[in-house]
């Protein structure tokens, strides 16, 4: 299989079909973080769309020294805070698509528990502004290493780690609150 | 960060900046040993890994977001959408461009031109606006160029100027360059970014001549 850099550099002689590999191989990578971050399903398409849109245009300004799915990040973590940032609004809370839609395991009362802390964190992680709603995403939900959400977010790794720390107290106070 | 950045956690800066590590078992063996030895002798400590251990697995239950099945389809769609627009054209053209003008800016410094002529007409006086090219479809790296022209001209303007220099940035397309930045800028870009799309909006809806050197200035300032 090729890697991401031989695909980018096949796009930049004109192959479709390999920027559709990278498209195949980050859109939902790239919808999740969005949508986490926006927090709702049409926003997010948007943003995904404009993402994959906006780095075909400006592949020949990737540096291939670096990772491309860094660099497709920071193109869809730019863009969602911009959509954020124009529409100057809160996110609607997310629809119930998530709730639903979340896999059945284990006894229905645990089940019911697990799914409603699940989603009281979801709604949590919206009311963090957005810097550390940026960094929970990619780093808790998405797992991104520390180095590549610093390198997505331009942020020092030591200041990220405060970030992240101060996020993280703040959500679960505020789930304690909740419960 | 100063001590009072952490003066609200309750435990150590040394302690807050590894516990991710720890958990993801990145931990050099030494410093896992003495982060071990800190929990074992600070409850706090070990309270708050068990906290850090607890948010992450909630976070993992929080569970795959569905996605659309559209999604793939409208992707594409998009993509598609600017190469038949000429961005796939753009792209290769834009390689073309950076070769020939580099190029181009090698054959003039090394041609020496003083040569063939040894007594120059003077140079013409410059205008106080100097226009920074034609629009059309320049590479990007000039119209980057342009638009840092532009915004170190604007905040030195005198109002009799600025009529001129408005009606340059709305010709040049520097707001779409300054969104088309912002796409993929650093986080240490963005705050100058964000500033000259702000102006450059008030020129898109007119603002005043009297005002532009003022507020280029206070983009310079964003800039620093």
């Amino acid at each position: 299989m090729l890697d991401d850099n031989e695909l980018v550099e096949r796009s930049l002689k004109g192959d479709a079909r390999a920027f559709n590999g990278l498209v195949d191989r980050y859109q939902e990578p790239v919808y999740r973080v969005v949508r986490r971050f926006l927090g709702n399903r049409e926003d997010a398409l948007e943003a995904s769309q404009e993402t994959f849109a906006r780095a075909y245009q400006k592949l020949d300004t990737f540096d291939t020294s670096r990772k491309f799915s860094t660099w497709l990040f920071t193109v869809a973590g730019n863009l969602a805070r911009d959509v954020l940032r124009r529409k100057k609004r809160r996110p609607e809370v997310l629809a119930t698509e998530t709730l639903s839609s979340l896999p059945g395991e284990g006894r229905p009362e645990q089940e019911a528990m697990r799914q409603e802390e699940a989603e009281r964190l979801r709604a949590a992680v919206e009311t963090l502004s957005e810097e550390k709603r940026m960094a929970v995403v990619l780093r808790y939900f998405e797992g991104l290493p520390l180095a590549d959400v610093s390198a997505i977010t331009g942020t020092e790794v030591s200041t990220l780690k405060v970030r992240l720390f101060r996020a993280r107290k703040e959500l679960m106070q505020k789930l304690e609150q909740g419960s | 960060m100063t001590p009072d950045d952490w003066a609200d956690s309750g435990i150590g800066h040394w302690v807050i900046e590894r516990i991710d590590e720890y958990l993801d078992g990145e931990l050099p063996s030494e410093e896992r040993l003495e982060f071990e030895r800190c929990m074992a002798e600070d409850p706090a400590v070990a309270a708050e890994v068990l906290e850090a251990k607890r948010f992450r697995a909630l976070a993992a239950e929080a569970g795959p977001l569905p996605i659309p099945d559209e999604l793939g389809e409208r992707i594409r769609e998009r993509v598609a959408a600017g190469r038949s627009t000429g961005g796939g054209r753009i792209l290769l053209l834009r390689r073309v461009l950076t070769v020939a003008v580099a190029a181009a800016v090698i054959f003039l410094v090394a041609s020496p031109l003083h040569m063939f002529d040894p007594d120059p007409a003077p140079e013409p006086v410059r205008p106080m606006v100097v226009r920074l090219g034609n629009p059309g479809t320049p590479s990007p790296r000039s119209t980057a160029e342009r638009l840092e022209d532009w915004l170190d001209q604007a905040k030195n303007l005198n109002p009799a100027d600025a009529d001129l220099s408005l009606r340059e940035a709305r010709e040049l397309g520097l707001l779409a360059e300054v969104r088309s930045r912002l796409a993929d800028a650093p986080g240490s870009d963005r705050n100058y970014l964000q500033a000259a799309e702000d102006l450059l909006i008030q020129v898109e809806n007119g603002i005043s001549p009297e005002a532009l050197p003022m507020e280029a200035q206070m983009v310079a300032m964003a800039r620093n």
